[in-house]
């Protein structure tokens, strides 16, 4: 690719990688884990249960035992691995979420295309007092900046920032 | 067309009495047409049951009758001072209020039943995210392009006002106003679709659509007859049809070549019927688009509502000079195919003139940039379709398993193999100081053209593999729908990334 005719050559643009990204709170790992733990053992014991009947065949328990297993070990790993991956960063005009260690996504979101913001905590987490981000865009949901794990300071300063960001554009049109 | 006084509350036009009985009557029966089985269930049901059946079914006709001149009677629109209002409900009332600047788009439309009844359905739509849409089933035609134009006018008025308070500077709001006037005046014929070209872009389409159609419909009788075969004679007609298929090749091509031809008749029959006298019109700011012939369709393109600007060409419709423009519009959600704004039959000249009355820039002047998706991509391609093999072997070692379908199955991996790497070869993103396009495709091309102020965020995505061997997906979220460039050079993607964050960040212009 060439690199011709810029209004500013690539180099001299802000690179969004260059950012200090901040971690999330390290309780939300646990959150994440008793959220996968209830859903396995359900699972596991669905399985096992197979063997106390007999006229169930035990090899379907067994094949089932074992892509439950290999899909726990895939889903250890990406909690485990993938946790300290998922990283905040907050830009003069847009805001930067990455997470993910099999699929690794890094998102950005300007301040100037949020619709609105919102701060949710849903049960589980009210026990840990985590708080939830979510920067909603006009684009298909899947576009949504969503940071979960946060403490409620954290997570009412950004809102804060967001707002401030938006309605001073608001402001200016 | 001013003296019609739109403040009285107001009636559909009487005709809309019989259109909104055989609409609902039409959809009763659809709700109900697994009913029409019961007879060959049972023997001697007519016998018996005749009379009641027949007094039964008048009884419910007579009663929607009832039902659908009610809700007639009880439909009333009018435009008030500050909104356009609606009553309606027959059991639950409900009146709706749309405030005139909320209003987005009015369709006209008329399908078989209205053309019959020589009336025009009127569709209002709003900003609002899938909440008050307004659909007028009935009205006379001239009142309907009355209330249509007198809509627009108030709107405009509420947004010149707005404009006023907001900027303080009457003298120029008053002359935008005189000015859109003069303009709505005379709405010129932008483009207009003959009928021969027509027929070009019916056989330049994907015949794969009307061979879809034929066989959901052969397969939809095919159950149907069975079942009722089956059931009438209580045999297994199934087995017995199937050991009667010749398994000869020529009686498996002349199939082959009969659905394929009259498939391909169907995709030009359907094609006349949806973009019959496809005519473009412009209309102040915005484009009107018209099309059908038995559903008239009506749609405006509005300028700054447009998101998405594709173009697709395939190597027929590029020897007919022709190309199909098909435009997405912001929604609440992924704009699908049937949302989509479908300009059919444009030639080089009429697709510059629509680019730039939409965009304001030449199109063949735009220079774009491009990054490649890279030949790994192709790698993705060939698992995915190693799946779908794997899958169609087994349902064939089960089924039927022989040399023919061994060689249909390599015949149909090559094919994939050859699409795919087709697919690869056409994946690509340019960029320029205003727009972004995407171009993707095998066979045909579709070549998406966004102006960049349009992106809503950003993501880079790249799998464990990719980590490792330095290529990314970019994904680029816009009001309607995402789109993805996959296997990108890191880098390139990152640069790329960069440059567009920094041009939204920095154009002050709104997406809408």
């Amino acid at each position: 690719m060439k690199f011709e005719n810029l209004e500013i050559p690539f180099s001299d643009l802000p690179d969004f990688k260059s950012v200090d990204l901040e971690p999330i709170q390290s309780r939300y790992k646990k959150l994440i884990w008793l959220n996968e733990a209830s859903i396995f053992i359900v699972l596991y014991a669905l399985s096992i249960s197979g063997f106390f009947f007999d006229k169930f065949p035990s090899w379907i328990s067994f094949v089932a035992i074992g892509i439950l297993s290999l899909f726990f070990l895939l889903r250890a790993t990406e909690i485990e691995k993938g946790f300290p991956l998922k990283k905040f960063g907050v830009r003069q005009y847009d805001m930067i979420y990455q997470s993910g260690f099999f699929y690794f996504t890094e998102t950005v979101v300007p301040y100037k295309r949020i619709q609105h913001v919102e701060i949710k905590q849903g049960p589980l987490s009210r026990l840990f007092s985590l708080y939830s981000l979510r920067l909603y865009t006009a684009g298909a949901s899947s576009g949504d900046l969503i940071i979960d794990g946060l403490d409620k300071y954290t997570a009412q300063k950004l809102k804060a920032k967001v707002l401030d960001k938006t309605t001073v554009e608001d402001d200016a049109n | 067309m001013t003296q019609i006084d739109f403040s009285i509350p107001r009636l559909q036009s009487f005709n809309g009495i019989f259109l909104i009985f055989f609409t609902d009557l039409v959809k009763r029966v659809r709700q109900n047409i697994y009913l029409i089985a019961i007879p060959f269930f049972k023997n001697n049901f007519f016998e018996n049951y005749g009379t009641y059946i027949y007094i039964g079914l008048a009884v419910l006709v007579i009663l929607q009758f009832v039902f659908s001149y009610l809700s007639y009677k009880k439909f009333k629109f009018s435009i008030q001072e500050d909104a356009f209002h609606l009553d309606k409900g027959v059991i639950k009332l409900s009146h709706i209020e749309i405030p005139f600047e909320r209003i987005q788009n009015i369709n006209l439309q008329q399908n078989i039943f209205q053309q019959v009844l020589n009336v025009v359905g009127f569709e209002i739509e709003t900003a609002g995210e899938g909440l008050a849409e307004i659909n007028i089933k009935a009205l006379n035609k001239d009142f309907a392009n009355a209330l249509k134009a007198r809509l627009i006018e108030e709107k405009q008025k509420v947004e010149a006002n707005e404009e006023a308070a907001g900027e303080n500077e009457e003298v120029s709001s008053a002359s935008s106003i005189n000015q859109a006037k003069l303009e709505s005046k005379e709405p010129s014929i932008l483009f207009q679709l003959d009928f021969t070209t027509l027929i070009k872009v019916g056989v330049s389409s994907n015949l794969f659509k009307g061979v879809g159609l034929l066989l959901a419909f052969f397969a939809y009788l095919y159950n149907f007859v069975m079942d009722f075969l089956t059931n009438i004679y209580d045999l297994n007609l199934e087995k017995d049809f199937k050991n009667r298929i010749p398994e000869t090749i020529t009686f498996i091509t002349f199939l082959i070549c009969g659905i394929l031809i009259i498939g391909f008749l169907i995709t030009i029959f359907t094609t006349v019927l949806k973009y019959y006298n496809l005519k473009i019109i412009k209309s102040q700011k915005n484009f009107e688009v018209e099309h059908g012939l038995l559903k008239k369709v009506n749609k405006v393109i509005k300028k700054s509502k447009t998101q998405i600007f594709e173009i697709r060409t395939n190597p027929l419709k590029n020897l007919f000079k022709i190309n199909s423009v098909h435009v997405s519009q912001a929604a609440s959600n992924q704009v699908t195919e049937k949302q989509k704004i479908n300009l059919v039959g444009l030639s080089k000249s009429n697709l510059t003139i629509l680019f730039k009355s939409l965009f304001e820039l030449e199109l063949y002047e735009q220079d774009f940039q491009f990054a490649k998706s890279q030949n790994r991509l192709f790698i993705r391609y060939f698992y995915k379709n190693l799946i779908v093999i794997i899958g169609l072997s087994a349902v064939a070692y089960f089924f039927y398993f022989n040399w023919l379908s061994g060689i249909v199955l390599i015949v149909i991996f090559a094919i994939l193999i050859w699409l795919s790497y087709l697919k690869v070869k056409k994946s690509n993103v340019g960029f320029n100081s205003n727009f972004i396009s995407i171009r993707k495709g095998s066979l045909d091309t579709k070549f998406k053209i966004v102006e960049i102020h349009k992106l809503q965020s950003f993501r880079l995505s790249r799998n464990i593999f990719q980590q490792n061997n330095g290529h990314a997906d970019l994904i680029l979220e816009t009001a309607s729908g995402t789109t993805t460039i996959e296997y990108l050079e890191e880098n390139e993607a990152t640069n790329l990334l960069n440059y567009l964050i920094f041009k939204v960040e920095s154009i002050d212009k709104d997406w809408i």
